[in-house]
């Protein structure tokens, strides 16, 4: 953690590809964390506290030290090479604010689900709203390192998902595998034929 | 300046109209949140910041007409969202066809001219904006 250098601040003089993606994922899975430790910028929050009277609707299976939840957005950016430059943007994980989406998804090329091995149930509604806009995703499995992480093929097969769809393990928290999540996805969207299919329409 | 397919830095110029005494900094964005263009006291990256939050800001104003329109009537267009902070405003406008303008000020800024102001560049804007490529689809291979 921590050993890679860190990211220029400043966009250098030559070409560059915008690259927009989300974040998503269910309550309280790491997505703002995620954003935080891969962006080369100050990170932007939208955080509030957490109230009594949501504790009934937002569920924290126990976990027990988180007290802010993103109400809008985390937003970042991560230059991947000379020509791709990421544009991330977290979004809301709780489904109420689902129809916040519709402006946040505009113009993405792809998103990261970030899961949790706890409960892989709670990204299954993230995953179906992609599908059906016909967004290319990954998936990452947050590692809090505090429970075993299955192999893949049953990961795989608890997502339902098509072989050509990335799924990496990585901690939220470590600057390297985060960047290699999202490099999954950058390569993934960029080989899908639904892009070019969009593109064209 | 980079020149990624979003950024169009040669609009700036008429971006700079909204400059007027006590105006901050303002910012071009695309409907998607990336910065277009822009101008003020305002790094580079504090802009793609500003922008991802107004994008975000111009989103929850949208989902907000569902609670202000007659449920007989089609859905209200969504023309500008002003805040008011002990220290100014931030004042969020349509700007032609899936562009926003974003405009910090301070709280001594005269609101009259101002907003007309801000009304008028966008309209210039608007009507530059209408050729504005779809973000991230031109120069990628």
């Amino acid at each position: 953690m921590g050993s890679e250098p860190s990211g220029e601040v400043y966009l250098p003089d030559t070409v560059r590809t915008a690259v927009k993606v989300l974040v998503v994922g269910p309550f309280a899975v790491g997505k703002s964390t995620f954003v935080n430790t891969l962006s080369e910028i100050e990170p932007l929050h939208t955080e509030e506290t957490m109230t009594r009277d949501g504790a009934v609707v937002d569920d924290l299976h126990g976990i027990t030290d988180k007290t802010t939840t993103t109400v809008a957005l985390d937003f970042g950016r991560r230059t991947l090479s000379d020509r791709v430059v990421l544009y991330m943007f977290g979004t809301p994980g709780q489904q109420r604010f689902l129809s916040m989406w519709e402006d946040l998804a505009h113009g993405a090329l792809g998103a990261l689900v970030l899961a949790d091995v706890a409960r892989l149930e709670d990204s299954f509604d993230v995953i179906s709203v992609l599908e059906d806009r016909g967004l290319p995703y990954g998936v990452a499995i947050n590692d809090f390192n505090t429970v075993e992480i299955p192999p893949h093929e049953e990961l795989r097969e608890a997502f339902d998902l098509l072989p050509e769809i990335p799924l990496v393990t990585c901690d939220a928290r470590d600057r390297s595998a985060t960047a290699r999540a999202m490099v999954s996805l950058v390569e993934h969207v960029l080989a899908s034929p639904l892009q070019h299919a969009r593109e064209s329409a | 300046m980079s020149t990624n397919t979003v950024r169009r830095p040669e609009l700036r110029w008429m971006l700079d109209d909204v400059l007027l005494p006590e105006v901050r900094s303002a910012v071009v964005l695309a409907r998607d949140g990336l910065v277009i263009t822009a101008t003020g006291e305002i790094s580079e990256a504090d802009a793609d910041r500003f922008a991802a939050c107004l994008a975000s800001l111009r989103g929850s104003s949208a989902a907000a007409t569902e609670f202000c329109g007659d449920s007989s009537e089609a859905q209200p267009a969504w023309n500008q969202t002003l805040i008011e902070f002990d220290t100014g405003y931030i004042f969020l406008i349509a700007a032609g066809p899936h562009a926003y303008m974003g405009v910090s000020t301070t709280k001594r800024v005269d609101m009259g001219p101002a907003t007309q102001r801000f009304h008028a560049v966008v309209q210039k804007l608007g009507t530059e904006l209408g050729t504005l490529p779809r973000s991230g689809d031109s120069d990628r291979s």
